[in-house]
């Protein structure tokens, strides 16, 4: 369809003045006539939009919250100077600085424009279409056309922990080569080596063979135990959805997976992902290469909380199916009493009766402010009153949990990864694992 | 809503408003100005009214008057010059003309000033007869309600003085007489019956009794003579400024053709569902207070007391409320009577009572917080 320009409808606009100054009752029909022709002599002489070549090239992966560069290229195949301008489909969450271009393109050349794109949210982002817009050699009259260009832009999570998860690991090596004393509880239960005894040391771990051997006191040291299985279920289902600190409670857990995914694989453990919700939507199988953190990232990304149910006994019967050795398994969820009670506490037992089970969860910390907060208002004492209801409602979940033997690790946002690490390190060093 | 809907449906509200003014701006018996058969404010179907209640035969027509008719109104003088000329001859014969036309030919006299001295003013100034004319006898003081006044004709006399000229005057011609008023507003039917407007029209209008009269259609012209009012606003309009406005027209089309053609759709995003973590706490709240349940939340409250209190003193959650008191005034410092108003499980009051309870509740927790 033949489009306008601006510059077609601003001509128009300064021949009124000619039409008013010329006293023949024509001078309307003339003038618009003669307008119309040249637009459409210039319309003919527009390239059409299809034969021009048109590429988008995204960044293949971004994290959320850093910033990326989109690049359109743009190549004349005319022999004679072109003005395109082109609409990108990018979503508004990309929050492109700008989703459209207009170039100015020599005769054969191949010209690029560029934006830069910032993401307010995760996921998969596919951009299709491009729309390009050709204007003709006088600017009177364009062609439009939408181009396939099809392209994939993968926003992964933002790793926020990642300082604490280098902490954690660095303080777990620290006391796994004994550099600290050696009656920490970090000594671990694997035979490490022996060394020559210092008065730090625990008599019990002296080793009399070889002290008799060579004459002075040796101990024996012992590490953590390594390549063991953790599987972190990640539960996608309605409970995730709720929004704590301006985000939903499935972002912090997603934070929390991937720093017991470094802090464990870094450590020398094998580390699984489950995610479910009514199904089973995403598994990444135990390992500890250097490349299980971006797997498990990988398999998370795109997820989305389902407004459902989640079916804990599915999602515990697969995974013990698919893998049967000891493992720790973490459970994110939310603890919700009606959820944990209707569902997961009839499940619980699946998994808690040969494995140990760690529950990770949220709080809210608004909820806590309400409970703590001096009211003034007849709403906000009702309010109070419901907030405290809630937290008491939690506690009693919590505690039915511990007592079907699992760990309740249960923090705000910001702190639920790093409390997590810790007891994750904790239950490691104290060989439970 | 986006700015864009808030424009189109103010566009729309301004076309409906002027579509509703264009049909019921005028009311329904509202006709032009002076129409004979109009009721409205500024009709004068009450002049024709009054005149055959007098007895008089009305003809409202654009036909001069025959022989037999002896007396003629002209509101309007809309006559080209033969029939001008017809009516004077008419006049000559003997008839009397009223014209309440100042611009009309048919009349002597000269426009000499205004009725009012405040053309502006809402309340007209009546004026008084101060003339001698037996045929205005019985009229006092009129309401011009505008209008000019004349200078006094030759030979003629004036009536209802006012500055250097006269609302009425009257003068001889051949056999019969022509009677020229300021205005025709004194006989619109808002105005005929204020002073002695009606009696005015009833002595040069209706003198003799079972006469016939003849009220000139001002809705008429005659060709060749321009209606006052008849063309539009469109029509005094250049025809070269209505060319130029049409192409102007056209170059606002061809914009609305360039704008409402996008460089691409709007992207459609699927937003997750916004739900806040802490939506069912507010629910609960705003349910409790709905249902006015203030005693069950009090006893939320009362619990969540106790229980930190028994978790921070290292008491059974079974304590009686006494021991709980007791404990938290020598371990914690905490009024020990104050404890024990908010632990008390007396039904409330009202709501100010419940406030009063959770900001206890608040002031004990906090001071146990701080006693450790």
């Amino acid at each position: 369809m033949p489009i306008p320009t601006a510059r077609l409808a601003a001509v128009a606009a300064a021949l009124a003045l000619a039409v008013a100054a010329v006293p023949s009752a024509r001078a309307l029909l003339v003038v618009n006539g003669l307008l119309l022709l040249v637009a459409a002599v210039d319309w003919a002489l527009v390239p059409r939009p299809a034969s021009v070549p048109v590429t988008r090239e995204l960044p293949p992966i971004l994290t959320l919250g850093t910033e990326g560069t989109i690049v359109w290229r743009v190549t004349n195949p005319t022999g004679r100077r072109l003005h395109v301008r082109g609409g990108d489909e990018l979503a508004p969450s990309l929050r492109a600085r700008s989703r459209r271009f207009r170039l100015t393109l020599p005769a054969r050349g191949r010209v690029m424009a560029r934006t830069s794109i910032r993401p307010s949210r995760r996921g998969r982002f596919e951009p299709t279409e491009i729309v390009i817009r050709i204007s003709g050699p006088l600017g009177l009259m364009s062609r439009q056309k939408k181009r396939r260009v099809p392209g994939v832009l993968r926003v992964y999570p933002p790793f926020r922990s990642r300082d604490e998860a280098e902490l954690r690991i660095n303080r777990a090596r620290v006391l796994e080569v004994g550099l600290r004393s050696a009656q920490g509880r970090g000594g671990g239960t694997e035979f490490d080596q022996l060394r020559d005894y210092t008065p730090d040391d625990e008599f019990r771990r002296i080793d009399w063979a070889a002290t008799a051997r060579v004459g002075k006191p040796i101990v024996r040291t012992y590490r953590a135990e390594r390549n063991q299985t953790v599987i972190l279920l990640l539960d996608n289902g309605r409970v995730m959805a709720g929004r704590v600190g301006g985000v939903p409670r499935l972002e912090h857990a997603m934070d929390a997976v991937l720093m017991m995914t470094a802090v464990a694989t870094r450590l020398g453990d094998r580390v699984g992902l489950v995610a479910f919700d009514r199904d089973v939507r995403a598994v990444v199988s135990p390992g500890h290469g250097r490349d299980q953190l971006g797997r498990v990232t990988e398999a998370m990304y795109a997820l989305e909380p389902e407004l459902a149910e989640s079916d804990y006994r599915a999602a515990f019967t697969q995974t013990l199916t698919r893998f049967r050795r000891r493992a720790l398994l973490v459970l994110f969820t939310e603890l919700a009493e009606q959820a944990v009670s209707e569902t997961l506490l009839p499940a619980l037992p699946l998994i808690a009766r040969d494995h140990v089970v760690i529950i990770a969860s949220v709080t809210d910390p608004q909820v806590l402010a309400w409970s703590r907060a001096t009211p003034e208002a007849a709403a906000n004492a009702y309010r109070k009153a419901a907030a405290a209801a809630a937290l008491e409602e939690r506690r009693r979940t919590v505690a039915r949990l511990r007592g079907l033997g699992a760990t309740v690790v249960d923090a705000p946002p910001g702190e639920l990864a790093p409390r997590l690490a810790d007891a994750y390190l904790k239950l490691k060093a104290t060989g439970r694992l | 809503m986006t700015t864009r809907t808030k424009q189109l449906l103010a566009g729309a509200a301004i076309l409906i408003l002027l579509v509703v003014l264009s049909f019921a701006g005028a009311r329904s018996n509202d006709g032009p100005p002076l129409d004979p058969t109009s009721t409205g404010d500024l009709g004068t179907r009450g002049l024709v009214l009054l005149l055959q209640d007098l007895g008089q035969r009305v003809d409202v027509t654009s036909d001069l008057p025959g022989p037999e008719t002896k007396v003629a109104l002209v509101l309007l003088d809309t006559l080209n010059q033969p029939r001008t000329d017809a009516l004077s001859r008419w006049v000559d014969e003997g008839g009397t003309l009223v014209v309440t036309d100042p611009r009309s030919s048919l009349i002597p006299s000269t426009v000499v000033g205004s009725s009012q001295r405040d053309p502006l003013a809402a309340d007209t100034e009546r004026l008084t007869r101060r003339c001698n004319l037996p045929a205005l006898g019985e009229v006092n003081n009129i309401d011009p309600s505008g209008g000019v006044v004349f200078d006094k004709p030759e030979g003629g006399s004036g009536c209802f003085p006012h500055g250097r000229g006269f609302f009425v005057t009257a003068s001889a011609q051949g056999e019969g007489n022509i009677v020229a008023i300021g205005g025709p507003a004194v006989f619109v039917n808002s105005v005929i019956g204020k002073g002695d407007n009606s009696v005015l029209a009833a002595s040069l209008l209706a003198a003799t009794p079972g006469g016939r009269v003849t009220l000139f259609d001002p809705r008429h012209s005659d060709p060749g003579v321009a209606k006052e009012g008849g063309k539009s606003l469109g029509q005094l309009i250049p025809s070269r400024l209505k060319r130029a406005f049409w192409q102007l027209v056209i170059a606002f089309g061809l914009f609305v053709l360039l704008r409402g053609r996008r460089l691409g759709r709007p992207v459609l995003e699927p937003q997750p569902v916004p739900l806040a973590g802490s939506e069912i706490v507010v629910a609960v709240g705003n349910l409790l207070q709905q249902a006015k349940q203030r005693d069950a939340a009090a006893n939320l409250l009362r619990a969540d007391l106790r229980r930190t209190l028994s978790d921070r003193l290292g008491l059974s959650p079974d304590a009686p409320d006494e021991v709980v008191a007791d404990q938290a005034a020598t371990r914690a410092g905490i009024d020990r009577q104050q404890v024990l108003d908010a632990l008390r499980t007396d039904p409330l009051p009202g709501e100010p009572a419940l406030v009063a309870l959770a900001q206890s509740v608040a002031s004990v927790r906090q001071e146990v917080d701080h006693a450790r």
